[in-house]
């Protein structure tokens, strides 16, 4: 079966470019606008891998992230951080909260294809 | 010498004194007095003497005075001047005006006397008015400039933010472009993406200076110092930028002593060094040469990038290392990168507490030196704690805790010692308390913070004080007195350099 990653944007472009390059690669995406949204879609469902902007309307990234690893069947599902912030303080506060991998945008195609396939390989 | 001649001496030195001078009975009646006293309270002598001394106080206490008089008399002891209690005394004509007075009592044949002598301190006072109001002002000053550098923070954060995230959907959807995944592109096509996608990444490397110099220039950009071995950075730079020369056929050659060690931040030493060299490799016409060269010298490590290269005219060898100085005359259409390379590897050099400058002529090449502070002579295997504290106990309680743990300590009881202790043996830890004779921990942690080659290093800060009531200090942690052995080591081991992980 194809592995499934919960993607989470606000901005439509960003979920259009990650899904495209998800897809293309073979992967199931499931995309939504808010972190609200994620969390919703995250009650009956289940993905592989979640990828999280940390700033979005109603939920932000980091809301998302500790409500998922407070439910059992997510609690070790890995989250990838992905922002526009770049100040060495981000990078530490995602990770100390408790996410799996963190990225700057603007994202690199090939680092992040490869980053995704490491964290579905844990 | 006769009684008389005592007298007439006793007279001279009582009327001599710059201080007014009163001598005043058990029932508070002036019975001797000099001629500062009938100055400073503006009365002539015939009518000081005889008077009570209570009505040269200011009325609001007059009526409290008595007792006060009654209270010493019963207690007598010597009160000396400048314990710092200000009182006030009241003139002839009503006015009043601050003094401090000292009093002595005496048991002569005519019965209890107190000799009183009063220092008028308007100016005294009216000065540290002046410095009082000068402090409020400063510290006024200060506030509104740690704000406005945090909102400078502030909005470069959110100005990065903004505008990376176009950035990075624009970036993203050439490269997926370019790689066809959703069908071929023409040739045209390709070369017009090319463009699109240069100019992208143009633009995110300016973005990405020029926060950097942002960070740089409010002392945000924070340097993660170590002893290191610079050969190897240099090696690695070297190796990186290779392809590049060895496409314009410039060879690229290394004269290194055998180990240069440096104190520094290895990822900013080899920010300088990529900037120096790319700058060096592009201004250099094909089939030139390349020299990086490091030898240490009195504590400092000089470092030189020579190039072949087409070379700076005189004029600008000071203004290339301004933010968006355009030397196009020396740069001869050569307009890659962005304008920020120099500028910021000067402020990162000086950062270091080194210095940067060029040696070039037109046309004829260009010599980049630069200084880093050495490393440590002969790199610390323990690492080294200053121990800031006044009091002796304190002190050998702390080393006592730390020692057996494989530490090494220095000890200063004064934070002006121990500001140069700091500066000079850069110290993996400084455990500091608040509470200094002198200058106060307060000052020094400041000091500390704002010094380049102490900046970095964690302090602990101990104090009886409660954390709410410091919080605003830049403290890396705060331990509360009396300190908890294990808490202490936990902390010193949280931010010990790396190179010590084995402690």
């Amino acid at each position: 079966m194809k592995p499934t990653i919960l993607l989470a944007d606000d901005r439509e472009a960003n979920r259009e470019l990650l899904e495209a390059v998800l897809s293309a690669e073979g992967f199931a995406v499931v995309a939504v606008a808010d972190g609200q949204e994620a969390l919703d879609w995250a009650i009956n469902s289940h993905a592989d891998l979640v990828i999280l902007d940390l700033h979005m309307p109603r939920r932000d990234g980091f809301a998302v992230l500790k409500e998922l690893r407070a439910r059992v069947e997510w609690a070790l599902v890995p989250v990838l951080a992905i922002t526009a912030s770049a100040m060495a303080m981000d990078r530490k506060q995602a990770l100390d909260a408790g996410f799996t991998e963190f990225m700057t945008k603007p994202i690199n195609l090939m680092e992040f294809r490869h980053m995704v396939r490491r964290l579905l390989e844990k | 010498m006769t009684i008389s001649n005592g007298e007439r001496r006793f007279q001279e030195l009582l009327e001599a004194a710059p201080d007014a001078i009163m001598e005043v009975d058990s029932s508070g009646t002036i019975v001797l007095l000099n001629a500062a006293a009938e100055k400073l309270f503006d009365y002539p002598r015939d009518e000081l003497l005889g008077r009570n001394i209570d009505s040269l106080v200011p009325d609001a206490v007059r009526g409290r005075h008595a007792a006060h008089r009654a209270g010493f008399t019963a207690h007598p002891s010597t009160r000396t001047m400048g314990r710092g209690m200000i009182l006030a005394a009241r003139r002839s004509n009503g006015s009043e005006f601050p003094v401090e007075i000292s009093l002595s009592p005496a048991n002569t044949p005519e019965g209890f006397r107190v000799t009183a002598i009063i220092r008028d301190v308007t100016d005294q006072r009216n000065a540290e008015d002046v410095i009082r109001r000068a402090n409020i002002e400063l510290e006024a000053r200060n506030r509104e400039v740690e704000r406005a550098n945090q909102l400078k923070s502030e909005f470069l954060a959110s100005m990065s933010h903004e505008l990376r995230t176009p950035l990075h959907t624009i970036l993203g959807f050439t490269e997926l472009l370019k790689e066809e995944l959703e069908g071929p592109l023409n040739e045209k096509q390709h070369r017009f993406l090319r463009h699109v996608h240069q100019d992208a990444l143009h633009l995110l490397a300016l973005i990405n200076d020029i926060l950097d110099l942002s960070k740089i220039e409010a002392g945000r950009l924070e340097l993660h110092r170590e002893t290191f071995d610079a050969q190897t950075v240099i090696r690695d730079a070297v190796d990186a930028i290779r392809p590049q020369a060895e496409s314009k056929e410039i060879a690229v050659d290394e004269i290194l002593q055998s180990a240069v060690t440096v104190y520094g931040d290895r990822v900013r030493f080899r920010e300088i060094l990529n900037n120096l060299l790319s700058n060096a490799v592009k201004f250099t016409p094909a089939g030139g040469r390349i020299t990086v060269e490091a030898e240490e010298s009195g504590g400092l490590i000089r470092f030189g990038v020579t190039d072949s290269g087409i070379g700076i005219a005189a004029e600008h060898h000071e203004a290339i290392f301004d933010k968006f100085r355009p030397v196009s005359s020396t740069t001869r259409g050569v307009r890659e990168g962005t304008g920020l390379g120099l500028a910021i590897v000067k402020r990162l050099v000086e950062l270091h507490g080194g210095s940067i400058r060029v040696e070039s002529e037109l046309g004829h090449g260009s010599r980049f030196h630069f200084t880093i502070p050495a490393g440590d002579p002969g790199t610390r295997t323990q690492p080294l704690i200053l121990i800031v504290e006044d009091e002796i106990a304190a002190r050998e309680l702390l080393a006592g805790y730390v020692e057996p743990n494989g530490f090494r300590t220095e000890m200063s009881a004064t934070a002006e010692d121990a500001l140069v202790r700091a500066r000079e043996l850069r110290p993996d830890i400084i455990a500091l308390d608040l509470m200094l004779p002198g200058k106060s921990g307060f000052q020094l942690l400041r000091e500390l913070r704002e010094l380049p080659e102490t900046r970095n290093i964690p302090v602990l800060v101990t104090s009886v004080l409660d954390e709410e009531e410091i919080q605003h200090l830049e403290a890396t942690e705060f331990l509360r007195k009396p300190v908890n052995r294990e808490a202490l080591l936990k902390a010193i081991r949280r931010h010990l350099p790396k190179r010590f992980a084995i402690i």
